[in-house]
């Protein structure tokens, strides 16, 4: 009897040859979790764009303040509505603000109102072009009250922050400046330094913090009030 | 002679020359895991577009905050307060500066008093929502108009609005305000409900005395 043979004996396994470890997922995604806030960001930014137009280029946003009683060096680079900028250079003082002892000719003041003047000086080269200006005080929740010229039965300096018979020179508006007349005042030379009273038209009981002076928003001179 | 042709064409450099022995790389089949990504961002995709163009999301997201309010209320909006007195009419109107002007239909007078909030404002939207189903633009000059002026926060404003409407559509019709004239997206938009009768609109159509339409002002008129 011839016995069976033998079965053959397991082969070991081969061992496993060392290679690199097995990358992560977050490995694996570095570069796209790298872009992701960018990516983020770029689609909060494409679709705020509306935001600097309606916004920001809407209201006071950004200040160069002054302390009471202090002069400020206000800079700032208009728009000419042709396509280019022009700058405006001009320093601001507030010397006072207070009920108005005479009012503007013609004035009648509205129920429940008063009259506040404000009184400023300021300074600038000659020729440049401070026309456009506009003016308003605000109170202590940041409510503003503009100044008006022609309202209330009186008729102020349509320009409130030069002088009225000097106002310096007016914006350009293209080719058509040889075809116009000089505006009023400003073929007069400008003084170096001045001083102008203005009238606002407040309710009663608004307590006045503050004085803005601006030409093209956001940008404004600050003045604070001395309380 | 040009600077490419000095340095030899782009063919004689050695490494752009053919390897006729080597097979082209065959290109794998995507992995399952892929396929189904790009499915995935192709359905999200369709699901997007589904949701903008099949539901009116544009017009929600771009209509007006309409605040409603009735004659006398005060209406408040986020750069006023508005309050719309009693509505008059009549057959001719009486512009305030000697000037009568007559209609075959019904001239709709309305005393508005606007308190500007935050700074000062000047209102330039109005349209009257007739019963008839019509809306009536109210211009900011012509023969129907709203010309508030600005109003300085604190001091009210007293306005008229004047339009020119047929008779039907004074019966249920409202009137609304706004700031913009031409925009009133995504910004308040007063709803003022006039409370106005079939019996007015006959009693006015057969009115001819004139009603007067006061210049804006920040005093109040005397016979209101």
């Amino acid at each position: 009897m011839s016995t069976p043979p033998a079965p053959p004996a397991p082969t070991p396994a081969p061992p496993t040859p060392p290679g690199p470890p097995p990358v992560g997922w977050w490995h694996r995604n570095r570069w796209a979790l790298v872009a992701l806030p960018l990516a983020l960001a770029l689609v909060v930014v494409a679709s705020g764009d509306r935001v600097r137009s309606l916004w920001w280029e809407q209201g006071l946003h950004r200040p160069t303040s002054a302390a009471p009683g202090a002069t400020v060096t206000f800079h700032q680079d208009l728009r000419d509505g042709l396509g280019g900028t022009f700058p405006l250079d001009v320093e601001v003082r507030l010397d006072g603000v207070g009920d108005a002892a005479d009012l503007p000719d013609g004035l009648e003041l509205p129920p429940g109102s008063r009259a506040v003047q404000v009184d400023l000086t300021l300074g600038a080269d000659p020729d440049v072009v401070l026309v456009g200006c506009r003016l308003a005080v605000r109170d202590t929740a940041g409510t503003r009250y503009d100044y008006v010229a022609n309202a209330w039965g009186a008729w102020q300096a349509t320009v409130p922050c030069v002088p009225e018979d000097a106002t310096g020179p007016w914006p350009s508006l293209g080719d058509v400046d040889d075809a116009l007349s000089a505006p009023d005042g400003g073929s007069t030379p400008r003084p170096a330094t001045w001083s102008v009273s203005r009238v606002v038209v407040v309710p009663d009981g608004v307590d006045v913090t503050d004085v803005v002076l601006w030409w093209q928003m956001p940008h404004h001179v600050r003045l604070e009030v001395e309380r | 002679m040009s600077a490419t042709d000095a340095a030899g064409t782009p063919a004689d450099a050695p490494g752009e020359q053919a390897t006729p022995d080597r097979p082209a790389p065959r290109r794998r089949p995507p992995r399952p895991r892929t396929v189904s990504a790009g499915a995935a961002v192709l359905a999200a995709l369709a699901v997007g577009h589904l949701v903008v163009t099949a539901f009116p999301v544009s017009d929600r997201v771009q209509a007006s905050f309409v605040r409603p309010g009735g004659v006398g209320e005060l209406v408040e909006l986020r750069y006023a307060r508005l309050t719309a007195g009693e509505p008059t009419g009549s057959t001719v109107l009486d512009t305030d500066d000697g000037t009568l002007l007559a209609t075959p239909g019904v001239w709709l007078i309305v005393p508005v008093t606007v308190e500007a909030v935050g700074e000062p404002r000047s209102l330039a939207f109005a349209e009257v929502l007739g019963g008839d189903g019509r809306t009536y633009a109210v211009f900011t000059g012509g023969r129907s108009s709203f010309l508030p002026g600005t109003a300085q926060p604190g001091i009210p404003r007293y306005a008229t609005l004047r339009v020119e409407v047929p008779p039907d559509a004074v019966p249920g019709a409202r009137l609304r305000l706004g700031l913009d004239l031409k925009d009133q997206r995504r910004d308040d938009v007063a709803d003022i409900d006039l409370g106005l009768t079939q019996a007015d609109a006959d009693a006015w159509a057969g009115d001819d005395t004139p009603v007067v339409a006061h210049a804006p002002s920040d005093t109040p008129p005397e016979d209101s």
